[in-house]
């Protein structure tokens, strides 16, 4: 099984964080990779993602986007990071987020068994930044819509995968994640650990999938992004530590 | 005929078996049904086979490898959810069909119990999946066990098994360090399976001796995982202080007969004595509800259970499992213990004027402490109304009305409160009440009966 795993906590705790408590994070989620490893999984992909005042959202108006500063959803706690693994099943990937010190929800990947095949290639050299689109919306009228209708969601999402190479950019990574109603929410409370029911927030627009692209700058991100469908679309800068081993 | 029998005896177990090995509850539930409905065709031409569940499980096992080789051909078209080779694992199916003891069998009923109360499944889901595939009652009987229309019902089981194959909850016992705070959610839907066992919510009998008797199996087998675990020993001991009275509950014509007028011969005197033995040994032992950790948080979102079915069906000390949620606010041990307490002050009265009722009203004052629960209030009137005469009883029973409006027993027992004050008018009043509320036919019978002493 693949699963997201969709980090939340209150990013406050991350300002003015002292080297020792930096050192314990990191600790944390170096402890995590050992941790999926030793229960026969693997880390596919990961990110931690900057603070939410980076953020910029593309909303759709009736005269094509709508862009603001700020995050989908302006709540306590937020989406912090991310990671995919593989692990046999779900008790097991409770058990390895169980050492990291956030709240996590799980949510089974939905994995595509090739991409689109006229995606041309990226171009060679592509430099620039990595930035996470996080795709959100009302998951109802995807459950309702007739394969035709997936079909051509899907052909969006091609198309966008398309003027990403095109605006001298690469798509470094992206996931569609299962319905929220296959979620699991792993919540922390000081020690305790306790496993519900549901994604993290129960509200009607839910994170759908995301992708990670390798920009320039954000405002080729966000022109890219145009090209998607679905409701609202939040794109954040992904986090880069100078100091980190390659 | 012989298909219902089967459908009785096997169904449950068909439907573990399929779903331990295949991952697939939604399929094995279907197709188990598929089977069914083979043999109902077939079965009255060709004559009922010489091992029905041999035949149900191969008609089944079959038409569940159609179907996933089906999905497979269909998921090479579309984007899939990554799930391990399904058909990789029916060698093992047909290893188990080969080995399918009674130990096999259990082994792969207690999967599907914890599969059933994961704790990533919504509280109120774990019951009725565990009443569905470890009980093997039927989607309409759940709903209206736990008070849930039955188009809520079947959506909710639905999207519970597309969840389990989905997010991909596995199929297996969880290991020693796990099972702790995995018990909590366990222990609460075999309680409820045994209520439902013990006293039946409708339909012509009242008792279901197999499934009060299968969760007393399943306890046994959680022992097994867990031993000394006295959250486990005190639930065990309290089923077989209730299960113990099973034979004398009942004429042979299927009426009630009241606590005090049944026939203390035929109560199982080993059950009683073994469930004496485990009420000793936890009352020896220091009180465990700090053992409880987590799962008290587990346990504290449990499903509030029916509060209306079972008080006082035959004047017997019900099992108050029908109290909301029990291991709420802690004192999951506790709630248990305390039932089992007054189950074994009947257990040990040579006769029913030996009862010691003070003992009884005081376990109930506990437990209503610890649940708030009305059904225990109902429970605690009827011992109170023994300690110091039926006005005692009537006073606790003010307020309940609102809490319990679908309640039958709530009106019987007022009822009979007033007939012993010799109110017959209020009593007859309070008798067709009850008669308009209740759901077996014995308690039917016996509310006729208790009605047509009232003129």
């Amino acid at each position: 099984m693949r699963y997201g795993v969709l980090l939340y906590d209150d990013e406050t705790k991350w300002v003015d964080m002292t080297a020792e408590e930096a050192d314990a994070l990191m600790g944390a989620h170096m402890a995590f990779g050992e941790r999926v490893a030793e229960l026969g999984g693997t880390v596919v992909d990961g990110q931690p993602l900057q603070g939410t005042a980076t953020a910029r959202t593309a909303r759709p108006a009736a005269d094509g986007l709508t862009v603001t500063d700020g995050p989908f959803a302006e709540t306590t706690e937020q989406l912090g990071g991310y990671y995919v693994i593989d692990l046999p099943d779900l008790d097991l990937a409770i058990e390895a987020v169980k050492v990291l010190p956030h709240h996590s929800e799980l949510r089974p990947v939905v994995v595509h068994d090739a991409p689109p095949a006229d995606l041309p290639a990226t171009q060679a050299g592509t430099t620039g930044d990595l930035y996470a689109v996080l795709l959100y919306g009302d998951e109802e009228p995807w459950l309702r819509a007739t394969p035709e209708e997936r079909e051509a969601t899907y052909a969006q999402h091609g198309a966008f995968a398309a003027g990403v190479v095109a605006r001298g950019a690469e798509l470094a990574g992206g996931e569609e994640l299962a319905h929220s109603s296959t979620a699991t929410t792993v919540r922390r409370a000081g020690d305790d650990i306790v496993v519900s029911d549901g994604p993290f927030a129960e509200t009607a627009e839910q994170l759908t999938g995301f992708y990670v692209v390798r920009a320039a700058s954000m405002d080729v991100v966000l022109d890219a992004v145009s090209q998607l469908p679905g409701d609202s679309n939040e794109i954040r800068p992904v986090q880069v530590y100078g100091d980190m081993p390659a | 005929m012989a298909v219902e029998a089967a459908s009785r005896e096997h169904w449950s177990r068909l439907v573990a078996l399929l779903a331990t090995h295949s991952r697939r509850l939604d399929l094995a539930e279907d197709c188990v049904q598929e089977a069914f409905a083979a043999a109902t065709a077939r079965w009255p031409v060709d004559g009922v086979p010489a091992n029905p569940g041999a035949w149900l499980l191969t008609a089944a096992r079959r038409r569940l490898i159609d179907r996933v080789r089906a999905e497979t051909a269909e998921e090479r078209r579309l984007p899939r959810l990554v799930v391990g080779d399904v058909a990789d694992d029916f060698a093992v199916v047909d290893a188990a069909m080969l080995r399918a003891g009674e130990a096999a069998i259990t082994d792969e009923r207690l999967r599907l119990l914890f599969v059933s109360c994961h704790p990533a499944l919504a509280p109120e889901t774990r019951a009725a999946l565990t009443l569905r595939f470890v009980g093997g009652l039927t989607v309409p009987e759940i709903a209206r066990l736990l008070l849930v229309p039955e188009a809520t019902m079947a959506a909710r089981i639905t999207r519970a098994k597309k969840k389990i194959a989905t997010a991909g909850i596995p199929f297996r016992v969880p290991p020693a360090d796990q099972l702790g705070e995995r018990l909590g959610g366990v222990l609460v839907a075999l309680y409820l399976m045994f209520t439902e066992g013990y006293a039946a919510t409708e339909g012509p009998a009242l008792v279901r001796t197999t499934l009060a008797a299968e969760s007393i199996r399943l306890a046994r087998a959680v022992d097994e995982l867990l031993p000394g675990e006295p959250r486990v020993r005190a639930l065990l001991a309290l089923m077989l202080l209730q299960h113990a009275r099973r034979d004398a509950r009942f004429t042979g014509a299927g009426d009630i007969v009241l606590l005090p007028d049944q026939d203390r011969s035929r109560w199982h005197a080993d059950e009683i004595a073994e469930g004496m033995a485990l009420l000793a040994g936890l009352e020896s032992s220091p009180p465990a509800t700090e053992t409880l950790g987590t799962d008290a948080l587990t346990a504290a979102n449990a499903e509030p259970m029916p509060a209306d079915q079972h008080a006082e069906a035959d004047g017997d000390g019900p099992p108050s499992a029908t109290t909301p949620a029990i291991g709420d606010r802690g004192g999951a041990v506790d709630q248990y213990l305390l039932q089992a307490r007054i189950a074994a002050e009947h257990g040990r009265a040579a006769t029913a004027a030996d009862t010691d009722w003070q003992a009884i009203e005081r376990c109930y004052a506990q437990l209503e402490r610890l649940t708030g629960s009305p059904v225990v209030r109902l429970n605690r009137a009827v011992a109170a109304a023994e300690v110091a005469g039926p006005l005692a009883g009537l006073a606790l029973l003010d307020g309940l009305d609102a809490q319990l409006p679908r309640s039958h027993q709530l009106p019987a027992v007022r009822a009979e409160l007033l007939l012993r004050l010799g109110d017959q008018h209020a009593a007859a009043a309070w008798f067709d009440r009850a008669l308009e509320l209740v759901r077996t036919d014995p308690e039917r019978r016996h509310l006729e009966a208790r009605r047509a002493r009232c003129t």
